[in-house]
């Protein structure tokens, strides 16, 4: 656990660290920079001392990293004036934007956290709703039309590119067609006269093709991972045993195969979470939803630096305690895994 | 494992790939999506000789070019005049600043110019008239090497008298213009016959239309044609031929065609419409568009969708060059550029990525995981611990995030989606390597004191290949959705050059639709058939299944 966080942080770092020239240069000199580039070595100078990028390596990543502030106002024993001694990324400091210099960028993020993650804990709940029962009704019926068909559609859906699925969404449900569920936004621009139920109708009403466009990778996923790992299971003696008892088919796949084959799907949790988070960026710049996801995207426009570090970092923590969370899951489970 | 009926009934002579193929081949779905794997790479490797704004071959005499040529002449002299006026350090301070060209770089450069502008003429004059040009040509050469070697009055004394041969020449060549003014005085030019579309092929593009041959017809023989009884030889050399045949191909092309650009000429059909070109014959490519060109058309809808043009999309103006009988199958984009057109070339960027990024990522996944696998103890920990940091890391953040830090190239996309995704391989390549280096014929290659790269890679990797060929499989089909949503946000290759995800974003405008509903469905139907190959090779692989 601790070495893979501090793997996190060197590894951005590191990545970091490989763009050609310096944040300053990417924001100051960017082909498409949003500043006007007229006067401005002496902010440049100003930036790279106030962030440190004229610095050693090891100083910028104990500054990035904390509990120490290196720079000019920092800590007294690596040569600041001691006014600001504390910081960095072990104090939840993840700097401030560019461009809006008085917004932190962790404010920003758990204030958009609030809608990236019930959209992603909403996709995956569906996920595992709609995915779960129909892996096991497949193998029931394995070789049934139903089957056959659920196949043919998760197949479908699994190939589906997350950006498109979303835009044949909005243009499908959309006012051009449809003209079913509104496509854009969290809320109606009027939204603040509806009473309280009303807004809640809306908002819910905003948020059901985002929560469709993620849910539909997901499910597919799970389903077919579902139905793998529910036939490798059929296929063991036990089933046989369970069988030769006269156990119902009902019974050998709910009672002795379930249970079996749940463990490794419930595990996919770690994998469908940063699927999710990925894919917020797109479906947030889609949908145009103040999440996690169009802040990155927000950031990259920007070319800022900090932002994307930030968010790039902080889906790395989410991430790394939904591997943490479906360990722990996984023992509780499966009593036989134990951890010291 | 335990045998079915069937293969005892079998004679058990084939060797587990004849059996793998045997299965494979029995898979509708899979020759299906193979086929049209096939049909895109093929779209994407010959797109310049399917849509192209140059003709495959032209008869023509191209006035435009012949008048431009006649001109250059007398303004190449002077501009070599005007070098020679000046003594070299005269010529060095007043150079433009950042100007590398030094002196007799400027002298070969104007008569460099000169050289291809008595080409273009020589291409369109008869024979009998070309002599006089040439002894010109030798004239300004032997005053550039006069100039060069410091001798400078005598060069510039000839370069005086040349002038006025220039002078003379130009008006001596003047062209005559039978189909536009039949009373016109000057040289009756003869037609030129061209392959512009071919000359502007590169090499490597010419290997790969060789080498997609060998892949199909390959393919083609490997499931479709009947296994053969006698028992099959290795074939270890067996890329040898595709791949030299190609590169020679290539090779040759570069040698010689590849670089000849003389013949460009850059709007061929403006030149028609306008009258500059005067054809004999030109045959064009079935679409006669190239990837950037715009027309009037904008966000026209396809052609066989019943929607008048409205006048607001009559009026853009965004290229006025004249397609008379423009009719775009798949819509125009936003600057009146075919949809049709721009996917045909978006396939080469798309297709290409995804490719080249599994390449890629199966390179260090499979190193990784196979000195993980193999020698276990510190170097498994190390890249065991690796591997979980980079899993942790939602990848398409990070891609996105080095793509548009590092630079939007192609080169850049391709390293960055492979670089981020080895995991999934470096895991698997592990477990097969924890296993397999128990069983006998590793350790037999050990006592027999081989080297270690060589149980690795020709002992051990062969025998672990099945999951890792269903897994590079896979991971074609998400490198090309990774490249395609890149694109989508923007942050794929430039303008003008498409991609598929890039396409589906040049109009966001449900209007549009057909900007969306296109490009994507094609980038579905290629994620879709890579899955497809991927699953039909893992259950032909899997050994527990029967049939």
């Amino acid at each position: 656990m601790i070495p893979t966080l501090i793997g996190i942080t060197v590894l951005t770092f590191a990545v970091m660290q490989l763009v050609p020239g310096d944040p300053a240069d990417l924001r100051f000199f960017a082909e498409d920079s949003p500043l006007d580039t007229g006067n401005i070595e002496q902010g440049l100078a100003q930036f790279r001392r106030e962030n440190l990028l004229d610095q050693p390596l090891w100083r910028q990543y104990l500054h990035y990293v904390g509990p120490f502030d290196l720079s000019e106002r920092g800590h007294t024993w690596f040569g600041g004036s001691g006014e600001a001694p504390w910081g960095g990324l072990l104090l939840g400091d993840l700097g401030r934007e560019f461009f809006r210099p008085h917004v932190t960028i962790l404010d920003e993020l758990l204030r958009r956290l609030r809608v990236t993650v019930p959209l992603a804990l909403c996709a995956l709940f569906l996920s595992y709703l709609l995915a779960l029962p129909l892996g096991i009704y497949s193998v029931m019926r394995q070789g049934s039309f139903f089957d056959v068909a659920a196949g043919v559609i998760v197949f479908l859906l699994y190939s589906v590119p997350m950006f498109w699925a979303a835009l044949m969404l909005q243009l499908t449900f959309g006012s051009n067609w449809l003209g079913l569920l509104p496509v854009i936004g969290l809320a109606d621009k009027d939204a603040a006269e509806l009473s309280t139920f009303g807004q809640f109708t809306d908002v819910l009403a905003h948020l059901i093709l985002p929560v469709a466009t993620l849910t539909v990778g997901g499910f597919a996923y799970l389903s077919r991972q579902m139905r793998a790992g529910l036939l490798d299971v059929i296929r063991e003696d036990y089933i046989r045993t369970a069988r030769a008892k006269g156990l119902s088919e009902r019974k050998v796949v709910l009672k002795h195969g379930l249970r079996n084959s749940l463990g490794p799907v419930l595990t996919l949790f770690a994998t469908i979470m940063p699927a999710l988070i990925g894919g917020s960026v797109i479906v947030e710049s889609v949908f145009d939803l103040p999440g996690i996801g169009s802040y990155a995207y927000y950031g990259l426009m920007q070319r800022d630096y900090f932002v994307v570090m930030g968010t790039t970092t902080f889906s790395a923590m989410i991430t790394l305690v939904c591997i943490l969370v479906t360990d722990l899951a996984y023992a509780w489970i499966d009593p036989r895994i134990r951890y010291e | 494992m335990s045998r079915t009926k069937g293969e005892l009934r079998n004679p058990p002579a084939r060797d587990h790939w004849e059996r793998v193929r045997e299965r494979l081949r029995r898979r509708k779905l899979f020759t299906f999506a193979l086929v049209v794997l096939a049909f895109f790479y093929g779209t994407a490797i010959y797109a310049p000789l399917i849509a192209n704004d140059r003709p495959y071959a032209l008869e023509a005499i191209d006035y435009g070019g012949y008048e431009a040529a006649r001109k250059k002449i007398y303004i190449a002299t002077l501009g070599l005049d005007n070098v020679l006026e000046k003594t070299p350090s005269q010529y060095m301070e007043g150079r433009t600043t950042g100007s590398t060209q030094s002196y007799g770089d400027a002298l070969w450069s104007e008569h460099q110019a000169l050289v291809n502008a008595v080409a273009t003429m020589k291409r369109y004059l008869p024979e009998e008239d070309h002599p006089p040009l040439t002894d010109f040509v030798d004239d300004v050469a032997r005053a550039v090497e006069l100039g060069v070697d410091e001798r400078r009055q005598e060069a510039s004394r000839l370069v005086f008298e040349l002038r006025a041969d220039a002078k003379e020449l130009r008006t001596r060549y003047r062209a005559a213009r039978p189909d536009q003014d039949p009373s016109t005085s000057g040289v009756l030019l003869r037609p030129d016959r061209s392959y512009p579309l071919f000359a502007s092929l590169t090499a490597v593009e010419v290997f790969f239309m060789v080498l997609w041959w060998f892949v199909v017809l390959s393919l083609g023989r490997s499931f479709f044609a009947r296994p053969s009884k006698r028992i099959r030889p290795a074939r270890r050399w067996g890329w040898v031929l595709p791949l030299g045949t190609s590169l020679l191909c290539g090779a040759v092309w570069w040698m010689s065609i590849g670089a000849d650009e003389t013949s460009y000429y850059p709007e061929y059909k403006s030149g028609l419409a306008e009258g500059d070109l005067v054809a004999q014959f030109v045959v064009f490519p079935p679409i006669a568009m190239g990837f950037a060109e715009t027309s009037t058309e904008l966000n026209h809808p396809p052609s066989w969708h019943a929607s008048p043009v409205t006048a607001e999309e009559e009026v853009g103006s965004a290229g006025s060059r004249g397609n008379s009988h423009f009719r775009p199958l798949l819509g125009t984009d936003g600057l009146g550029r075919d949809l049709l057109v721009r996917s045909i070339y978006g396939a080469r960027i798309s297709l290409s990525v995804g490719l080249v990024s599994t390449a890629i990522l199966a390179v260090i996944g499979v190193l990784a995981g196979a000195l993980a696998g193999y020698f276990g103890g510190r170097v498994d920990l190390l890249i065991s611990r690796l591997i979980e940091v980079v899993i942790c890391f939602p990848v398409f953040f990070l891609i996105l995030g080095v793509v548009v830090f590092v630079g939007q190239s192609l080169l850049t996309i391709m390293i960055v989606v492979g670089l981020f995704r080895w995991t999934g391989i470096a895991r698997l390549t592990r477990a097969e390597f924890l296993r397999l280096k128990e069983l006998d014929f590793v350790v037999a290659a050990k006592a027999l004191g081989l080297s270690t790269p060589r149980i690795l890679l020709r002992h051990m990797l062969p025998n672990a290949i099945s999951p890792l060929l269903v897994a590079a499989t896979f991971s074609v089909a998400a490198g090309l959705s990774i490249e395609s949503a890149l694109s989508f946000l923007g942050f794929g290759v430039r303008e003008p050059i498409p991609s598929w995800g890039g396409l589906v974003r040049s109009s966001l405008n449900p209007a549009h639709w057909w900007i969306q509903v296109f490009p994507g469905l094609l980038i579905f139907m290629t994620v879709l058939c890579y899955n497809l190959v991927g699953d039909a090779i893992r259950d032909a692989m899997d050994p527990r299944l029967p049939r």
